[in-house]
Formats: structure tokens, C-alpha cells, sequence
């Protein structure tokens, strides 16, 4: 009975299904965040305020239902809009996005307040988006290859099972479904392609690729990659709504806490200085290459963490321990992460990323004593 | 648990859509090989799949951190399959088309046959109790050692070991009668029949 495992090959899923499967699991996710996470302390005054706002929010949706104006509104999120190209490309926007279809291109975009996904069936996209940092996922599908942006300029082509991701600013993160790889970032003039599985420098590559095609500049609103004639009207199937460019009502961003009261106690004593400045700064300079890109990383989650930005840095701390595995500030960068993950409470995560340091830097004193004990705790 | 699991799940429990989607696409390729190889083709595949991420969603405050996080989330699929199976009515098996392959003017292609194969082994295989038929999907389909599938299962090494031997000493029982069940499965080990 042996070998039965060769013998029964799995079925793998289309990205279409995976998408739409994911849809569900984050619609859901969404839904059970109250539960998932730690109860909250009731504040009396968020919640009058939220009062408020719904009220105000459901009066203007009724005003704007009397006045007949509600077949403005955006097309539901499990709808998908189906964009199909001919000869010309065309350019859609959205409130934080600008995508250009290009020409001979199909594309399925599912946008809501969750994300934007793009399906793309065949053809080339090229996308201009701004940094997710505080924004929902922007993420673009292309046969098993799936590109998660992080704030960017990048474009994506399909020709079949052959998918490349070229950038032009920012970085892009690029999986493969149903595979144990780990991800690949492309950064700033990189190409990724999908058959061999590796990056090249735009120029070496030799194509011309929307990413290539304009020269870098600062001047981002002007017309992308080599569409130089571009209509702004995309052929839809019949039946099909218009995409709606709403403007999305963004909440209120979370405020940094105030830094006496908010500030988490790090045990700094032994730590490399980070570098001052404006933790967002930093993360961008974290993101380009260079030499100091590393203690601009590091710099970046330690100013986070010191403002009480955990989230942030948490974040921060992990693109650096994924991107420089033999950085000099490994070290402090691990006990950064002990140090939010272990607050207020030692956790399964932080008993992990303990031993993680024990097991790196067993002779690091004085974090190597500290998290033994954290350890056995 | 690595530290890389550890900070994903951390950022998920924080409500981070971003981590949540990362741990979906880091994991579900593994999943659906799991739900494959336990329940075989299935239109209900996308339903199960989504199911075992909400589940893993919905459980995650309690991960303890003990296992590596893939294992955990096997051992929710494992259940999720359990399920499945349970309140799912077990197939009925016939030999009829065994016959078809039988006659010697009908010489079917292998590939033929190592379909017919795979759909009678999961016909038979509905026949059994959903915790022998889980057991014995991930170790001799999935090919896990009896120790990560007692892990998936949540159960012992012997009750494991016990679970995957009376699947198979059902299977063969059925490959006695069914020449392509036999031919597929491969020669029964000695001592198996005499039990």
C-alpha cells in the first residue's frame, strides 16, 4: 500500500476559487473580530460619538435615497467588475489606486472597504498605489502568482501561466499559491518572473515592462507606462454597472499615545541607538536598499514601539527579521519583538520569540538572562 | 512554533487584516492537500476550506503555541473532515463496473485504471468509521508518520496505529473481491489477511 500518495495527485485550486474563498474567510474574520480579541474597556464617550456619526451617516444615505441619487451607490463587495480591453487601454481610478489596464487585458476587481483584489485573467496591469500601511490590502492575482502591495508603482503582466511583476517605486510582495517558497520582495527597478522564479534589474531584463517604460520622476499623476493614447472608458460586459469612484469615508486614524503615559517600558540599556527622526521616514528608508537601509529598519520598529505604536512596530520588527537574516542588529531587533509580544501578558508568541533568542544569542547579556526566565515563566 | 508563526498570529489576534490574509495564503494550499487527500475529489471543497480558516479564526485565541501552527491548523481541518464525514451518508460501493475491466477484450489504458483505482479506494474508504478513514488518509495517502497524524488527530500513538490497521484490514478485505482495488492498493502485507 505503499506509494498511494503518487498515485493520488491533489486537485489544485484556481485562483478565482482561492480568491473568492478568501473573500469569505476575511468577510468572516472581519465579523468576528470582537470575539477574537481581548475585551475592551466600554467608553461611554466612543460610543456616544459613534452614535452621532451613524446617525448622521444614515441621514444622509436617506437624503440621498429621497433625492433618487442611490443608484450612485458602489456596486456590492461580492460583485466582482469585470474589465475587458480591446485595442486601447484604459485607466481606472480609485480613491487610493490608479490602475491601467492594458490593452487586449481582462480583469476582474472585487473593491471594498476590506481591500481591493484584482483578478487578472490575461494582459498587463499597472498600478499606482499608495502605501498600505494603514489601508486595506491592495493585492493582484495572476495565474498561481499573487502580488501584495505595500505601497507602490508596479505592474503586473499574464501571457498564459507566465506572470512578471516589474516595480518602478516602492516594493511588492510576490507568493505562490499552494506553495511552501518563501514570498520574494521586489523593490525599486526589479523584475520578477514567474518561470524561473527569480528577480533581475529592470534594465538588465531588457523588457519594457509599464514599470520600465517611464523614466523615474517625482511627478506621479502624469500618464503611466507606454499608454500614450488612452481613452478613460473601459468595455464592460452588458449589464455591468459603471465602477463607481466613490470616495471612500476613511475612519479616524488611531493617535499615537501620548508619549508619558503611553509609553511602553523598554529595557534600552544595551541596545544600539536608533536612528531619530519620524519612525514612517525610517520605514520608508527601511524599504529602499542601501547600507543604512538596515538600521533605518531597526530604527523604524524601535521608534514605533517607543511611541506606543505596537502594531507598527511589531510589523516593522518582522519585515526586518524576514529581510535582513544576518543583520548586525538581529539581536535587538528580537528583543524589540520580546518586548511586544510579552506585554501585558506572557503569551504563547511570547514565549516563542524567547526562545528564539535564546537560541540565537545565548551568550547576550543582559536579554539572554531575562528571556530564560521568560522562558520558564 | 517559530517566531515568524508566533508574530503572524499575534498580529491576527490584533485584527490585522493584513496578517490574516498572509496566514491564509501561507496556509491554505496545505489545507486543501489535507481535506484532498482525506475526503478525495469534492465539490464541496471551497465550502470545507473555508470553513477550516474560519474555524482557525475563530480558535485562535486558544493557541497555546505548543505545536507549530501548521499542525494545529491540521488538526482543525482534521475535524472539520470528521465532520464532514459524519453527517455525510457513506457512499454506496458496487462491483458492477469491476466487471467491465474484467473481460479480456476490454484492455483499459493504466491511467483508466488508476482512476477507477482512486475512486473505488475512496468508495471503500467511505465505509469506514471517520476516525480510522482520517488516519488512514494522512498517513498512507498524505504520508505523514503515525506520530504527526496521532498530533493531527489529537490522540495517542497506539490508538493511531490501531485506527490506521483496521482501515487497512477493511481495504484489503474489499480488495479480495475487487481486482482493480487490489491492483491499486499493491500486495497486502503477509500477515494482514490472517488477522
Amino acid at each position: 500500500m505503499t506509494a498511494l500518495r503518487d498515485k493520488i495527485p491533489v486537485e489544485p485550486l484556481d485562483a478565482e476559487r482561492v480568491t473568492r474563498i478568501e473573500y469569505e474567510v476575511m468577510r468572516a474574520y472581519a465579523q468576528l473580530e470582537p470575539s477574537v480579541h481581548a475585551p475592551r474597556k466600554v467608553r461611554w464617550k466612543s460610543l456616544f460619538a459613534t452614535g452621532l456619526v451613524t446617525a448622521a451617516a444614515t441621514a444622509v444615505l436617506v437624503f440621498m435615497w429621497l433625492r433618487g441619487e442611490h443608484g450612485e451607490l458602489s456596486p456590492r463587495i461580492s460583485d466582482p467588475t469585470r474589465v475587458a480591453t480591446a485595442d486601447t487601454p484604459s485607466r481606472l481610478q480609485l480613491s487610493d489606486s490608479t490602475i491601467d489596464v492594458g490593452a487586449h487585458t481582462t480583469i476582474d476587481l472585487f473593491n471594498d472597504d476590506r481591500g481591493t483584489t484584482i483578478l487578472l485573467r490575461d494582459g498587463r496591469v499597472d498600478c499606482e498605489v499608495e502605501h498600505r500601511a494603514h489601508r486595506p490590502p491592495f493585492v493582484v492575482h495572476a495565474a498561481d502568482v499573487r502580488v501584495s502591495v505595500v505601497g507602490t508603482i508596479f505592474s503586473v503582466e499574464r501571457d498564459g501561466d507566465d506572470v512578471r511583476v516589474g516595480v518602478r517605486r516602492g516594493k511588492v510582495r510576490v507568493d505562490r499559491q499552494g506553495s511552501d517558497e518563501h514570498p520574494v520582495y521586489v523593490t525599486v527597478d526589479e523584475l520578477w518572473d514567474a518561470a524561473p522564479n527569480r528577480k533581475t534589474a529592470l534594465a538588465a531584463a531588457g523588457t519594457r515592462t509599464a514599470a520600465t517604460a517611464k523614466q523615474p520622476s517625482d511627478d506621479h499623476n502624469t500618464d503611466m507606462g507606454s499608454h500614450t493614447a488612452r481613452t478613460p472608458r473601459a468595455v464592460r460586459k452588458p449589464g455591468k454597472r459603471k465602477h463607481t469612484l466613490r470616495r471612500r469615508v476613511r475612519t479616524k486614524r488611531k493617535r499615537p499615545a501620548k508619549t508619558p503615559t503611553g509609553t511602553p517600558t523598554i529595557a534600552t540599556a544595551g541596545l544600539p541607538a536608533a536612528l531619530d527622526g519620524e519612525p514612517r521616514e525610517l520605514e520608508k528608508r527601511g524599504y529602499r536598499d542601501g547600507s543604512d537601509a538596515e538600521h533605518a529598519a531597526y530604527s523604524a520598529a524601535y521608534r514605533y514601539l517607543q511611541r506606543g505604536q505596537r502594531r507598527d512596530a511589531l510589523r516593522e520588527a518582522n519585515y526586518y527579521l524576514l529581510r535582513f537574516n544576518t543583520g548586525t542588529h538581529r539581536a535587538a531587533v528580537l528583543w524589540l519583538t520580546i518586548n511586544m509580544l510579552c506585554k501585558p501578558r506572557v503569551t504563547p508568541s511570547c514565549r516563542t520569540a524567547a526562545a528564539t533568542y535564546l537560541q540565537k544569542f545565548p551568550n547576550k547579556e543582559p536579554f539572554a538572562s531575562q528571556a530564560a526566565q521568560l522562558v520558564s515563566e | 512554533m517559530n517566531l515568524e508563526d508566533a508574530i503572524l498570529v499575534d498580529r491576527c489576534l490584533d485584527g490585522e487584516q493584513l496578517a490574516a490574509r498572509e496566514l491564509f495564503a501561507r496556509q491554505h494550499g496545505r489545507v486543501q492537500a489535507t481535506l484532498y487527500r482525506i475526503l478525495g475529489s469534492n465539490r464541496d471543497m471551497d465550502d470545507l476550506l473555508q470553513e477550516t480558516f474560519i474555524q482557525v479564526f475563530k480558535s485562535l485565541k486558544s493557541f497555546r503555541g505548543e505545536a507549530r501552527l501548521s499542525t494545529w491548523i491540521d488538526r482543525i481541518a482534521a475535524r472539520v473532515a470528521y465532520r464532514y464525514i459524519a453527517r455525510k451518508k457513506p457512499a454506496t460501493f458496487t462491483t458492477e463496473l469491476a466487471d467491465e475491466f474484467e473481460g479480456p477484450a476490454v484492455m483499459p489504458s493504466r491511467h483508466a485504471v488508476a482512476r477507477e483505482g482512486v475512486r473505488r479506494l475512496y468508495a471503500a474508504m467511505s465505509e469506514l468509521t471517520p476516525n480510522a478513514r482520517i488516519a488512514f488518509s494522512l498517513h498512507e495517502i498524505d504520508g505523514r508518520s503515525i506520530k504527526q497524524v496521532a498530533a493531527a488527530l489529537d490522540t495517542s500513538v497506539t490508538a493511531t496505529k490501531l485506527r490506521i490497521w483496521r482501515a487497512r484490514r477493511a481495504l484489503h478485505r474489499k480488495a479480495a473481491r475487487d481486482p482493480i482495488l487490489a491492483e491499486f492498493l499493491g500486495d497486502p502485507p503477509a500477515n494482514e489477511d490472517k488477522q
